[in-house]
């Protein structure tokens, strides 16, 4: 059913509704059954990044390498390095690395477009290769939309899904007979009511630029605004003017002073020092706030899905996945990697350490209800959020760009600019981004 | 009475000086203080807000995690050869060709070697990484000692040329007429002469070469890899562990300050010496 070679720009709307039907669709029985084994003695180049996933999938590869008697080496760089060397690998055509981890928000339309991603569709149908527990439609609808390009093309297998929620102060919640707002109107009362500076601040949200643009669509979202609309940048519309407001308004009136230049780590840190009541984020910080060496809010803290809003109910999920090298020289050996770094034992092994994935059968695995190691309403606010997950930034090849020119914008609207001013500025810029990037 | 005034006029300016020399000092001393303290500090206290300058609980932790955690010798073991290498074959082939230059007055190649230096060494990363690749030299020493030397080499020519000009050219002359060889001029006469500026400039490289981030990310490979990508292991996906990143660094500036003090009376002499012409 996947197109044989991808024509970049060939955009085949019916594969993309298959796709998202899931790749098990009609494949002639074959005689070989699927084996591990089947390239035993190969070997295999990964270039990883660090990551709280692959620091505990690191620790399972030699378990892989006898599974399939392959070799497996490795390489753990910092995101922004990894991308570089592959970056360098790639334009060399070195064809040395056959499979790498990627941050799906970021790179996704740029890799794709570069054609560095080996199209995974046809070795998901292949039953000799994929392995019959592995289970596509085991991923939530978010985590297959995440993976999957507009021609329908699977660039990679889902492994981390980071989806924002809601963290809060339970105590401090508790003395102001306080609950988590249900809708976005209770947002800003529930800050205000809890804002008693210079002991406890009301909210904390990124304002630095670039950086606040993943925790924007909180606000965004459920107010009904969108980044594109038929193609086109509607960073204008008056559904984003509502939102900025609201996320200015919270910054400006009740979060920590300097919060315009707050990236995740302040306002994490601020949160983690008991300054702060409210805090929406990455729902990843949760290990950080509840490890004593860390934090001081060990225990205080309670977890709860986003707000809504007139828009409807959103988390903005942020996915990073295994992806196959197109440059590699043993693509199918190099898939059976990923697909085993994403099979459901690793998965539970993730949840289990605290970290986020986008498998539904994992959540009511016997092992994760035994033994947690995050409280219960962290696992309830997590699945609550995947199932409402949208992705939380366009997905186009100019994403940095448009990172810093929301990201001024929103600095800008802290600051105490009209946001319909700020807006218009940066619907032109993101307007002419487009046109340069996407055409 | 007068010797009384004048021995406190004495004392006064005298801690003058120091007074003033503490607060210049101030700054880059804060630095080094804000670190090691850093390195101490538990994560929960590192990110206090007021922070904590001095009363704070004390942890090796941070220690511990970069030796337990990570190949932290190996990375050292590393550091020390490429930089090593990268000196040793920068001043054999730099002080030959400095004093050449400086003795026929090649200006033109002069400036030829600094543009290679003033090229963003980025620039040659796919082209050196396609070419390495080809010569299965990617994840050697030998490819990160040949890569340090574009950011060596010029350094080393370019401060030694002024060295060598002040060499008398009498003397020089003097040991022609002897019968020496041109060699012979430079290895017994000259090079003798600019001993300190060979060991500032010898430092210098290696201090270039031992902070070098981008060619080591790039061509080393897990066995060759350099200290300064080790201090980025301590960023991971919203986390950073500040002890360990700054006990990381502490161990990673260490050497380096080490010899730069035993070394420090040489690099005096040698930024001074040929600044002025008799």
């Amino acid at each position: 059913m996947a197109a044989r070679r991808l024509t970049r720009r060939t955009f085949l709307q019916g594969l993309a509704t298959g796709v998202a039907a899931g790749p098990f669709v009609s494949t002639p029985a074959r005689a070989q059954d699927f084996n591990w084994k089947r390239f035993q003695g190969k070997e295999l180049f990964l270039l990883l990044t660090k990551h709280p996933f692959i620091d505990v999938l690191e620790k399972h590869i030699s378990e892989f390498e006898s599974l399939s008697g392959m070799k497996v080496k490795w390489e753990t760089l910092p995101e922004i390095q990894a991308r570089q060397k592959m970056t360098v690998e790639m334009t060399a055509s070195s064809g040395g690395i056959d499979a790498f981890f990627t941050s799906l928000h970021v790179e996704k339309k740029r890799f794709w477009k570069a054609g560095w991603y080996h199209p995974l569709n046809k070795f998901l149908d292949d039953r000799t290769l994929t392995s019959p527990d592995f289970d596509w439609n085991d991923f939530t609808p978010g985590a297959r939309a995440g993976v999957t390009q507009p021609d329908g093309s699977i660039s990679a297998l889902a492994a981390f899904v980071d989806a924002n929620v809601f963290f809060y102060r339970k105590d401090l919640f508790g003395a102001k007979s306080a609950t988590p707002p249900k809708t976005l109107a209770d947002l800003e009362p529930l800050a205000q009511k809890l804002h008693a500076p210079p002991g406890v601040y009301g909210i904390v949200l990124r304002g630095l630029k670039n950086a606040n643009a993943t925790q924007y669509p909180s606000i965004l979202f459920p107010m009904g605004g969108t980044y594109l609309k038929d193609g086109k940048g509607v960073l204008d519309s008056k559904e984003q003017i509502a939102a900025l407001d609201l996320y200015a308004k919270l910054l400006r009136q009740y979060a920590p002073p300097g919060v315009v230049n707050f990236n995740w780590y302040e306002c994490s840190a601020s949160f983690m020092q008991g300054q702060v009541a409210i805090y929406m984020d990455g729902v990843n910080f949760a290990s950080q706030f509840e490890d004593a060496a860390k934090s001081k809010v060990v225990g205080k803290v309670g977890y709860a899905v986003l707000p809504s809003g007139p828009g409807g109910h959103f988390s903005p999920i942020y996915i990073t996945g295994m992806a196959v090298s197109s440059q590699s020289r043993s693509k199918e050996a190099a898939y059976l990697f990923t697909q085993w770094a994403t099979n459901k034992t690793n998965m539970v092994r993730e949840l289990m350490a605290g970290v986020g994935v986008g498998r539904t059968s994992t959540w009511d695995n016997p092992d994760v209800k035994a033994k947690p190691k995050m409280p219960a309403d962290w696992y309830q606010a997590y699945q609550a959020s995947l199932k409402i997950g949208r992705q939380g930034l366009p997905e186009i090849v100019g994403v940095t760009e448009y990172r810093d020119i929301i990201g001024v914008a929103i600095q800008k609207a802290i600051e105490g600019a009209p946001a319909a001013q700020v807006l218009a500025q940066a619907q032109k810029d993101f307007q002419d981004l487009l046109n340069r990037t996407e055409s | 009475m007068v010797s009384g005034q004048s021995l406190r006029r004495r004392w006064l300016s005298r801690a003058g000086f120091y007074g003033l020399a503490l607060l210049f000092m101030l700054p880059t001393v804060f630095v080094f203080y804000w670190m090691i303290t850093l390195s101490l500090k538990p994560q929960v206290e590192a990110t206090a807000y007021p922070p904590s300058f001095v009363r704070f609980s004390i942890t090796t932790a941070g220690y511990r995690e970069v030796f337990t955690k990570y190949p932290f010798f190996l990375y050292t073991w590393n550091s020390l050869v490429v930089a090593t290498g990268c000196t040793l074959l920068g001043l054999a082939v730099g002080l030959p060709a400095a004093y050449s230059i400086a003795h026929w007055r090649q200006q033109r190649l002069a400036v030829i070697i600094l543009v290679a230096r003033i090229i963003p060494g980025i620039a040659y990363l796919i082209p050196w990484y396609i070419f390495f690749r080809h010569l299965r030299m990617v994840d050697t020493y030998g490819a990160l000692i040949l890569t340090h030397l574009i950011v060596g080499l010029p350094i080393i020519i370019w401060v030694m040329i002024s060295f060598f000009e002040d060499v008398p050219a009498d003397l020089e002359d003097a040991g022609l007429i002897d019968g020496c060889s041109h060699f012979g001029v430079f290895w017994r006469i000259a090079l003798p002469l600019v001993k300190p500026g060979v060991v500032a400039t010898g430092i210098l490289s290696f201090v270039f070469s031992w902070n070098n981030f981008l060619f080591s990310v790039i061509l080393a490979g897990r066995s060759t890899r350099t200290l300064p990508i080790a201090v980025y292991n301590m960023i991971s996906y919203e986390e950073i562990n500040w002890g360990t990143l700054a006990a990381a660094a502490t161990l990673i500036t260490l050497p380096v300050l080490v010899v730069a003090l035993l070394a420090q009376r040489h690099i005096v002499t040698g930024l001074t010496f040929g600044a002025v012409k008799q």
